[in-house]
C-alpha cells in the first residue's frame, strides 16, 4: 500500500530530515533525526523524532499537534526510514516513544507501512525482555531495523 | 520525494543514475535536547537488552565484504 507522504528534505549528512505538516493547526515543521550511536561496541542509529517549536528554538517533545494527518505523518517518517537505510545500508535503526503512546504510534507506522518496508528492511521488535521479528498485533516496546 | 537542502548539483542514486536535487540548509539538530536524551536513553536500553543476533550477524557479513 502507497500511503501519501510529505515530501521532506534531508541535511548534507542525511541525518536530519524535516517535513512540514499542514491541517487545520496551521503548519509544522517536523523533524526526524538519526543520531549515531555506540552499545557494547556496536554502532547504530537512534530514530528520534518531534515538532520544532520555532519560539523556543528546539524540539517540543511535549506538543500534540492533532493536525488530523497522523498517518500521513507516519507514513513520512517511515519514508525517511527508508531512504536513511538506503544511504547507509549497514545501519542499524533504533526506534521507541517518549512514552508507551508514541512507541505504540511507531508501532502502527510499522503496521501500516508494512508492505513497503517489508520490500527492504528486517524489522525487529523488543517484547517479552526479548527481540522477535516484527509481526503485526503484537505489542512491543522498542523496534529495530536494518537493510536486507 | 526527497530534497537534500543546499545547493543545486547532481547526485548519483543507488542506481547510478544521476538526478538534481534542490538543497537548501537542513540544519544540524544532533544537539538538541531532545534528541540527545532519547540517543542517551536507547544506549542504556541497548546495553542492558543487546541487539538481536540476525541483525549483528548481518553486520558483520556486510563489514567482511
Amino acid at each position: 500500500m502507497d500511503l501519501p507522504k510529505y515530501p521532506f528534505f534531508t541535511s548534507e549528512t542525511f541525518l536530519d530530515f524535516e517535513f512540514e505538516s499542514n491541517g487545520p493547526n496551521g503548519k509544522i515543521k517536523k523533524v526526524v533525526r538519526y543520531s549515531p550511536q555506540n552499545a557494547n561496541g556496536v554502532t547504530y542509529f537512534n530514530l528520534g523524532f518531534g515538532d520544532w517549536n520555532e519560539t523556543i528554538g528546539k524540539i517540543d517533545d511535549s506538543a500534540i499537534s492533532n493536525n488530523q494527518d497522523r498517518e500521513r505523518i507516519l507514513a513520512t517518517v517511515a519514508a525517511t526510514v527508508l531512504e536513511f537505510t538506503r544511504r547507509f545500508p549497514d545501519a542499524m535503526v533504533y526506534a521507541t516513544g517518549s512514552t508507551p503512546a508514541r512507541t505504540r504510534l511507531y508501532q502502527m507506522a510499522i503496521a501500516a507501512n508494512c508492505n513497503e518496508i517489508e520490500l527492504f528492511l528486517t524489522v525487529y521488535g523488543f517484547a517479552d525482555n526479548n527481540w522477535h521479528p516484527f509481526k503485526k498485533g503484537v505489542n512491543y516496546t522498542a523496534f529495530l531495523a536494518m537493510r536486507k | 520525494m526527497v530534497f537534500t537542502r543546499g545547493i543545486s548539483m547532481p547526485t548519483k542514486t543507488k542506481s547510478g543514475s544521476e538526478s538534481q536535487v534542490k538543497r537548501t540548509a537542513v540544519r544540524d539538530y544532533g544537539n538538541d535536547p531532545f534528541f540527545v536524551k532519547k540517543a542517551e536513553k536507547s544506549k542504556a536500553f541497548l546495553e542492558k537488552n543487546g541487539f538481536p543476533e540476525a541483525l549483528l550477524n548481518r553486520k558483520k557479513a556486510l563489514k567482511k565484504a
